[in-house]
């Protein structure tokens, strides 16, 4: 796994190297595992990848919330992604990390398993979902990616975080 | 070249809202004091600023209006003239006519509003302050009474107006979430404080009665220790400074309520002399912000009800001027804003008779009632004695809304009055919003704070005084029955051996008029904490209002108390003594259960499981009826009252599906009456339970015979 990162890394640096760069549209994008499988979203949605210490259980919500945490002092809600995606959630790593972003407006964690770092990836390498993919997970997917011999699910967080569940929660 | 304007639009909005309440202010003061020429001097400088600012936004109605005016105020300072009543009420009409405009997003193009009305409305101050004869000075009509009163305000305004002027130019508008970053940033430095102060503290440890130590380490520990100290004070000193930036002075918003008296008092036909004290008193903005309403209530009550007219006050031998004082003051750490009038009171003994005969109040306990308790009854939502032919008529009306607006400021209202000489409504207020005072009380692992002011007293309960009523707990206190409930029931959390306590702690809470008691495994104690908002996702999750940071950096939730009294109010069940674990044989049996209760669906959810059975919430009749369609369910246990789709028609739909003609389905619901009972076996329930009749007994044996 580490060697297909670095190569993934000495490709990107390779690429912007390269003086054809300007013909092929990239994207920058954040791997990360969550579970066996490596996941990417745009980065533009990853406003940063925090460690998780404390969670403060909330007593009467959906499984897919955790809790709630302290960021630099602001209340943000931690959410499990493993829920969504109908992972199982039992053999979790022992450091936990989380992405936070701010599709929505307010910032709001998600749980993942560990961060890889980012990555260019040529647009046009995206493919759509897989028809084999559950109807849920294609709801949730942009598509996927083959980088450097990995395959990369490129999750659509906006349409996460938007569910149905979701949406229910809010409304409370 | 034309420049992006979007991004000054708010900041010029704000400054010409600021501009048009000096406005207005400084116009008032003109009509009382007409001699002031310094008065019109400055009318026509903040006419010409507007102007000004609205041409370079491209607002061109507002020029127009603000040019206008300019030129009126000029007229009058040039020729001295006085302003008459007429040409006060239009130049007034022009502000009125300013502040639609700014809000108006068509305004861009001035499209949005009636172009005519502004160029008619133009028109008119131009006619009459070219053609109406001015008034001389001498004939400007001067009340007969509390002249003097006047003319100390007129002073005070000149002083505000300079003094106004020196603080805009000492201040700068920033925005609310910068401040909210810049607090939290204070707070989250407190927490690195503390962890030094810790660090320090084992530092200090080690070094004690260890000399040598001490000597190599060559006075760090002294030295860290003075850093610490340092610290101390510094963060302390940050954080009230950054607490204090919130705070505005409440002229802010009583400034608006002189215009509004004026025309109040006019179309009433009463005279009316309006006090302002204690301008000057701080207050969160966030709180003022939202205290015009109430207070532009009371005042109109003053004005409608308290103020008696000018014949029936020279018959009491009152002064003919009614007077109506709005003040503010300090008051520990809360801010009073009392609306007083000079009236006739509140008659104590009608609001005594129309309690009783509207049903508020028993008879027979009138008479261990005290004055304040039956002043209460004036906020209570119904009360009314607008049906009666006298003069306290109408008093009373929409005092429940003015109640619960403070309440949700987390201020109270109190009601003084005395018979023939007037009334006075205080409401207490919190100096901010941001700081609240809290009782921090452990339930399971989990801790919670509960805001002071819905804390009415805490209780050490033998548990055998715990009594159960209703199948709900309850215990007696002085004579009254409290209901209680487990703050760990209501959230489903693990109790703590809780039993083996000699007495339980007990929070007495209230909201509006419910009492209850809270059943807790701990009482740490009073805190001050800074209450944060929750974002989405759970912005609205039941029971909990919002969180905060402790000290340590862990995050703690703040008790919505009247949620949780209204969650209190569902499903109170009592756990089985030993759930009777072999119901269901072989395969776990998957139930569906619809309830858009939370609460409620946890405890139904708790209590199944239990039982071994394997439980799908859904919250409300659709959701339940795709996941119904998705997968095959043995048990199918459903609410009525939901959103989107209710039981019943749940139910019907369920039945229609071939593979749930025959599963069976119960009806758990709080509506009792004997034509709901048949519709739920209508459409196809197999059982209809009563969440009051409730226990987790009878759901699990009805469970066992229908699932037979």
């Amino acid at each position: 796994m580490t060697e297909d990162s670095k190569k993934i890394i000495f490709e990107v640096d390779d690429l912007e190297n390269d003086d054809e760069i300007s013909l092929t549209a990239y994207m920058r994008v954040l791997v990360f595992f969550v579970g066996q499988e490596q996941y990417c979203v745009d980065i533009k949605d990853a406003k940063e990848v925090i460690k998780v210490e404390h969670v403060t259980h909330v007593p009467g919500v959906p499984n897919f919330v955790l809790g709630v945490m302290n960021l630099r002092g602001e209340v943000i809600t931690l959410c499990d992604l493993c829920s969504f995606l109908t992972l199982d959630a039992s053999e979790r790593p022992k450091e936990l990390w989380a992405l936070v972003t701010d599709v929505l407006g307010a910032p709001m964690a998600l749980l993942v398993d560990e961060v890889k770092g980012a990555i260019d990836i040529e647009e046009r390498l995206i493919q759509p979902p897989l028809a084999t993919l559950g109807t849920k997970m294609s709801q949730y997917t942009r598509g996927q990616a083959q980088v450097g011999g990995e395959i990369l699910i490129f999750l659509d967080l906006k349409k996460i975080l938007t569910c149905e569940e979701m949406e229910h929660l809010k409304k409370g | 070249m034309a420049f992006d304007r979007s991004k000054y639009i708010e900041s010029f909005k704000a400054e010409v809202r600021d501009l048009l309440q000096e406005t207005s202010a400084g116009l008032l003061q003109l009509e009382k004091n007409p001699h002031d020429r310094s008065l019109a001097e400055l009318l026509m400088r903040k006419t010409h600023t507007i102007k000004g600012s609205a041409t370079m936004m491209g607002y061109k109605r507002i020029v127009d209006l603000a040019h206008v005016m300019e030129d009126a105020f000029e007229k009058v300072l040039k020729e001295n003239l006085s302003l008459s009543k007429e040409q006060v009420d239009l130049l007034f009409k022009c502000l009125d006519a300013i502040e639609p405009l700014l809000d108006d997003k068509v305004t861009w193009s001035d499209k949005g509003i009636e172009a005519s009305s502004v160029s008619n409305l133009c028109e008119e101050v131009k006619n009459l302050f070219s053609h109406a004869p001015s008034q001389a000075p001498q004939a400007v009509p001067q009340p007969a009474q509390g002249s003097q009163g006047i003319e100390k305000e007129v002073v005070d305004v000149s002083q505000k107006s300079s003094a106004l002027q020196s603080a805009v130019e000492e201040s700068i508008r920033v925005d609310i979430d910068k401040l909210n970053r810049l607090m939290n940033l204070t707070g989250e430095m407190i927490v690195g404080k503390i962890r030094l102060n810790e660090l320090v503290q084992s530092l200090n440890d080690k070094v004690e009665g260890n000399k040598e130590l001490d000597e190599n380490l060559g006075g760090l520990t002294k030295d860290f220790n003075m850093i610490k100290n340092n610290m101390d004070r510094l963060s302390k000193s940050l954080q009230d400074e950054v607490m204090k930036i919130r705070l505005v002075p409440v002229s802010y918003l009583f400034n608006h309520f002189s215009r509004a008296m004026r025309d109040l008092a006019r179309t009433k036909g009463k005279e009316i002399r309006f006090e302002i004290h204690g301008e000057d008193t701080q207050i969160d903005k966030a709180i003022i912000d939202h205290m015009k309403d109430p207070i532009m209530h009371l005042l109109r009550n003053a004005v409608d009800h308290g103020i008696e007219m000018p014949q029936a006050r020279q018959e009491k031998g009152k002064p003919i001027e009614g007077k109506i004082t709005l003040s503010a003051y300090r008051e520990g750490s809360r801010v009073v804003i009392e609306v007083a009038d000079d009236g006739h009171g509140v008659n104590i003994d009608k609001v005594k008779e129309r309690a009783v005969a509207q049903g508020f109040v028993a008879q027979e306990r009138l008479s261990d009632m005290v004055d304040d308790q039956i002043y209460q009854i004036l906020f209570a939502p119904g009360f009314t004695t607008t049906d009666e032919v006298s003069e306290t008529s109408g008093r009373g009306v929409g005092l429940d809304v003015v109640r619960d607006h403070i309440a949700e400021y987390k201020g109270m209202v109190e009601v003084k009055s005395k018979p023939g000489l007037g009334t006075s409504f205080l409401l207490r207020l919190p100096l901010t919003l941001a700081i609240a005072e809290s009782l921090l009380v452990a339930a399971g692992t989990d801790i919670f704070a509960i805001p002071i002011e819905t804390v009415m007293e805490t209780l050490r309960v033998d548990p055998s005084a715990i009594k159960t009523i209703e199948t709900k707990e309850a215990i007696t206190v002085k004579g009254h029955i409290l209901p209680l409930v487990r703050l760990s029931d209501i959230f489903n959390l693990p109790r703590k051996g809780i039993f083996e306590k000699r007495f339980l702690p007990v929070v007495v809470v209230q909201s509006v008029e419910k009492r209850i008691g809270i059943l807790v495994d701990e009482l740490i104690g009073r805190q001050d904490i800074i209450s944060k908002a929750i974002g989405d996702p759970l912005k609205n999750v039941s029971n909990i209002s919002g969180a905060t940071i402790l000290g340590n950096g862990r995050v703690i939730l703040i008790l919505d108390i009247a949620s949780v009294i209204r969650s209190a109010e569902g499903v109170v069940i009592k756990k089985p003594s030993a759930p009777p674990k072999a119901l269901v044989k072989g395969k776990k049996k998957t139930v569906l259960l619809a309830e858009d209760v939370l609460s409620t669906a946890m405890l139904e959810k708790s209590i199944l499981e239990a039982a071994g059975f394997s439980v799908v919430i859904a919250r409300d009749g659709k959701e339940a009826l795709d996941r119904a369609n998705q997968e095959s369910f043995d048990l199918i246990i459903t609410d009525v009252l939901m959103p989107r789709m209710d039981g019943f028609d749940f139910v019907a739909s369920l039945r229609k599906i071939p593979f749930y003609k025959e599963i069976p389905v119960m009806i758990v619901t709080t509506r009792e009456t004997d034509e709901d009972k048949r519709r739920g076996l209508e459409v196809g329930a197999d059982a209809y339970i009563l969440k009051k009749d409730f226990t987790s007994e009878g759901l699990l044996e009805t469970i066992e015979r229908l699932l037979g």
